[in-house]
């Protein structure tokens, strides 16, 4: 009996823990960012062999918190290349160290299907990149170069 | 030997993995057209087509609007202060991103002077509100 209280007595323990663990990676990524410092990021996208300029290609920057085991987004923003295949994304309210995700792809796989891509830019706030007038974190050339792929 | 060519050789490794220019290059200076595209409920709409056609000075720009329903491009402004913007503002993806709106197209003076100044940019900011089609009425061209 009483190994059996003790074995339902850790199992509880157990399973408050990991519910505590797991809310502490809830989604935050409504939360208003109050930093600030702001990043931006610019590049060009192209075809794969070709080198055309790619128009209405969806590039997203998802910004993550570093130095974290699992991080959740806490901002996400996409926008789209332009007629000469760039784009340039700003963003802000940051103020700890954060990880930027910048992926490319199609907008609409039916009519124009390129094989996505991603990069990941570590924005530490500091160094020949950073404008600490502006407080802003430049990422230039931040360039794409997708593969065709069978429309879907 | 081979411990000083591992001193070279990672920092090397380092520096061609990174995607981030070694210089600080400043913002262009701009002017500039934003505007913000959202339905009559006040809802931004992502990935309208957005064609600026600035008459003879330069060849026609196309953008998009982001996911907050935001697009920004480069205003050409003639000698004497002004331009004469048409813009068209087309739903080409059809009912995706909040369904399908009706194309808008208009004829827009801007005076350099009354562009908004924002630090060492001149800032022309543009509103539209765009309402739902029917597909009969509002077929994308592309």
């Amino acid at each position: 009996m009483r190994k059996t209280i003790k074995k339902i007595i850790l199992s509880l323990s157990a399973a408050a823990i990991s519910t505590s663990c797991s809310l502490a990676l809830v989604n935050n990524e409504n939360e208003a960012l109050e930093g600030d410092h702001k990043i931006v990021i610019s590049g060009a996208v192209s075809e794969l062999g070709t080198n055309n300029p790619l128009q209405g290609i969806k590039v997203t920057l998802q910004a993550l918190p570093a130095n974290v085991l699992y991080p959740l987004p806490i901002l996400t923003l996409s926008e789209y290349t332009d007629n000469n295949g760039t784009y340039s994304i700003s963003a802000g309210g940051f103020s700890d160290v954060i990880t930027c995700k910048v992926t490319a792809a199609s907008a609409d796989p039916e009519t124009m299907s390129y094989a996505p891509a991603s990069q990941e830019h570590h924005i530490s706030w500091s160094g020949p990149s950073f404008d600490e007038e502006k407080l802003t974190f430049f990422v230039n050339d931040c360039n794409f170069q997708l593969a065709k792929t069978d429309a879907q | 030997m081979k411990k000083r060519g591992l001193i070279f050789i990672i920092p090397a490794l380092v520096l061609s993995s990174c995607a981030v220019d070694m210089g600080i290059i400043e913002d262009k200076i701009g002017p500039y057209v934003t505007g913000k595209v959202s339905d009559t409920d006040g809802n931004p709409i992502e990935h309208i087509q957005v064609t600026l056609d600035w008459g003879k000075y330069t060849n026609e720009t196309v953008v998009f609007t982001s996911s907050e329903g935001q697009f920004k491009s480069e205003a050409v402004i003639s000698p004497e202060g002004q331009a004469t913007l048409n813009i068209v503002l087309e739903d080409i993806d059809g009912e995706k991103n909040g369904g399908l709106f009706e194309t808008v197209s208009e004829t827009i003076v801007l005076y350099e002077d009354e562009g908004k100044n924002s630090g060492e940019q001149i800032i022309f900011e543009l509103d539209f509100h765009l309402t739902h089609a029917t597909a009969s009425e509002n077929t994308p061209q592309s």
